[in-house]
């Protein structure tokens, strides 16, 4: 099977055929003019030979629909480009070899939850000692030191705590995301950082379901991660950055802070 | 209802009458570094950073530009929604990431490789040999856009524009741009009331006024730190003058608030201001009238609440620079499709803030310039205030 980078298309039954599935719901009742209507919308996101295969009424006013179809659109993949988290990605045994070979002591992380969000399942895998997908947390690495603060932490209470600690990293998560929140409330942060004066001397990040490393950047962080990031993964992006950080500037990194 | 918001596009008429736009004022306001900063995603920022582009460009400016963000893609890396391309004549200066230089559609030479290495790999310094488009990262960080604009200045910039990164405002610090544009649109709240008052509540903060005190001139603000303090009180011995090192006043306003001698002394603080400092010092009785002093407004990141708050118990906020606000644009459309007329929007926000002028540079139209009143179609006075 060869696939043509340039013109890559949904895959059905054979390749290229640009055949998909999509489920949505209608604010209508369930019947044979909310089945066109469905057909219709489907017709006008690009797709052709529309079936809608599957429709039931979820409420008096709500309709659930499956529909199928072939979509007349390709991507050129050969033209993204997408930043992406700047790490060799290293194992449990391997970061902390690292550090201690290239840091020659414990890194220190904070990290919280911040805001108004409750959500510190994100963190909590990143961070805490049991891990993640049977991975450790930073937690259980020796050559981190790490807090975790919770959730509902403000981003002054987040930073206070960076700051007595003399920490790294900044690690923020952000999992609701409603009317883009977590937007205004790491944007706060990263003001914050600056306003301090210490932005050259801190590891900034942010993680959750909806940040990607793309949004980090353009928002003034270090590195941002998405769905599916381990526990290693930010271990690796912090050990190596920090690094060349203490590599740049030529002198330990450590004392940055009174 | 979606039907007729989206058939209700704005009448596009520019008026190009030069004597009454802003931009001419902040292109030809004699300042070197022009900031535009938003108050949030999609508020309209980079169709004011091309008009300040296109003007200058006009009139044969060398321009330089630079973005605190990443600016001129395509899609925005949250609404995935199309964006405003950033177009640049032959001569322009641009500083930028490597990899978004291989993707302009603008022929750049490289004049400068920086020491700054990004995620999109290094800054350099580029001419533009030939116009096109251009997408342009110049380093996250204010340490990193300071350094390239002094290298595009070097290089012979005659007018440099920052554009800001969503909603971060950290680029109008006064050290690294001489004047600031502020832009605000229908993204910022669901109403046009809180569209208003959320952006006369940051017009507030970032026109905060200078410090005036004799004491003013003891001081090297450049050279205060997050770690330093200073407590200015007046007794019957005179002016005292205290200068405490902090770890920073996020952990210690507890102990700041521990060394005030009693009301209306001034603090001056090095680093940020924030919210929990103001709310701490209106709770307390020794803190009545005082004046809090920072570097610039940029440091101010205490909610409106916190400090109109701590401004009801007689407290004032001053700064060591001023950042001067040279006017405030207006973008009626939301990216969720939600759209305001656009001269309600222009009226009501140039009514709220009358002492700087206001302008939608896609409907061409302005309010609040100095020395004219013009006809709002409402009762408002003009508000030309120079």
């Amino acid at each position: 099977m060869e696939v043509n980078m340039t013109r890559v298309r949904p895959y059905g039954d054979t390749l290229d055929d640009g055949y998909m599935q999509l489920s949505f719901t209608l604010p209508v009742q369930c019947n044979a003019e909310a089945r066109k209507a469905a057909e219709l919308l489907a017709e006008k996101m690009g797709l052709e030979d529309v079936k809608v295969v599957y429709s039931h009424n979820i409420a008096d006013i709500f309709s659930f629909f499956v529909v199928y179809g072939r979509c007349i659109h390709s991507v050129d993949m050969t033209a993204i480009e997408i930043p992406k988290v700047d790490a060799d990605f290293m194992s449990y045994q391997e970061i902390n070899g690292f550090i201690e070979k290239h840091i020659a002591r414990r890194i220190v992380v904070v990290a919280a939850c911040t805001g108004t969000d409750a959500h510190t399942v994100g963190i909590d895998a990143i961070i805490n000692m049991k891990g993640y997908r049977g991975e450790y947390g930073l937690e259980r690495y020796p050559w981190f030191t790490t807090y975790n603060l919770g959730s509902q932490v403000p981003n002054e209470d987040l930073l206070a705590k960076a700051i007595q600690v003399n920490a790294d990293a900044i690690l923020v998560s952000q999992v609701v995301t409603q009317r883009n929140i977590h937007i205004d409330n790491l944007t706060h942060l990263a003001e914050l950082v600056e306003a301090e004066g210490i932005r050259d001397k801190v590891l900034l990040i942010m993680g959750g379901p909806r940040i990607s490393h793309e949004l980090a950047i353009e928002l003034g962080y270090d590195a941002g991660f998405g769905p599916g990031t381990l526990p290693s993964h930010v271990g690796s992006f912090i050990a190596q950055a920090l690094a060349r950080t203490m590599r740049n500037s030529g002198e330990q990194a450590r004392g940055v802070y009174p | 209802m979606n039907q007729s918001v989206s058939s209700a596009k704005i009448a596009a008429t520019p008026s190009r009458d030069d004597t009454k736009n802003p931009i001419d004022m902040v292109v030809f306001s004699g300042g070197n570094n022009i900031a535009v900063v938003g108050l949030a995603k999609n508020s309209g920022k980079t169709v004011a950073l091309n008009a300040i582009i296109k003007r200058a460009q006009a009139v044969g400016m060398r321009i330089g530009v630079a973005s605190s963000g990443r600016d001129g893609e395509k899609l925005d890396a949250v609404t995935r929604l199309p964006k405003p391309r950033i177009e640049v004549q032959r001569g322009a200066l641009v500083a930028t990431a490597e990899k978004l230089a291989m993707s302009a559609s603008a022929s750049l030479e490289p004049l400068i490789k920086t020491k700054h290495v990004t995620v999109l790999g290094r800054l350099i310094i580029y001419r533009v040999n030939s116009p096109g488009a251009i997408e342009i990262a110049s380093g996250n960080k204010a340490s990193v856009v300071k350094s390239v604009t002094e290298l595009m200045r070097h290089l012979g910039a005659e007018l440099i524009v920052i554009d800001g990164a969503a909603g971060r405002r950290f680029s109008s610090a006064p050290s690294l741009a001489d004047a600031t544009i502020l832009s605000t649109g229908a993204v910022v709240a669901p109403t046009l009331e809180g569209v208003v008052s959320r952006t006369a509540q940051v017009v507030e903060i970032l026109t905060s006024p200078q410090w005036s005190d004799p004491h003013r001139q003891r001081f090297d603000p450049e050279s205060l730190t997050n770690q330093d303090v200073v407590i200015i009180s007046s007794g019957a011995m005179g002016n005292h003058v205290e200068e405490l090192k902090v770890k920073s006043v996020l952990v210690s306003a507890a102990e700041i608030i521990r060394q005030l001698p009693g009301p209306g002394s001034t603090i001056i603080l090095g680093g940020a201001l924030p919210g929990n400092l103001m709310r701490d010092l209106a709770a307390n009785r020794k803190a009545r009238g005082s004046t809090v002093v920072v570097g610039d407004a940029t440091r101010i990141l205490a909610t409106h609440r916190d400090l109109s708050l701590f401004k009801s118990r007689g407290g004032r906020i001053r700064v060591f620079h001023k950042i001067h606000l040279q006017a405030i644009t207006t973008c009626p459309v939301a990216p969720d499709g939600r759209m305001f007329d656009a001269e309600t929007l222009l009226d009501a926000v140039a009514k709220a803030i009358k002492h700087i002028p206001v302008v939608d540079v896609v409907a061409g139209k302005t309010r609040n310039l100095p020395g004219y009143h013009e006809t709002t179609g409402d009762e408002t006075e003009g508000g030309g205030v120079a």
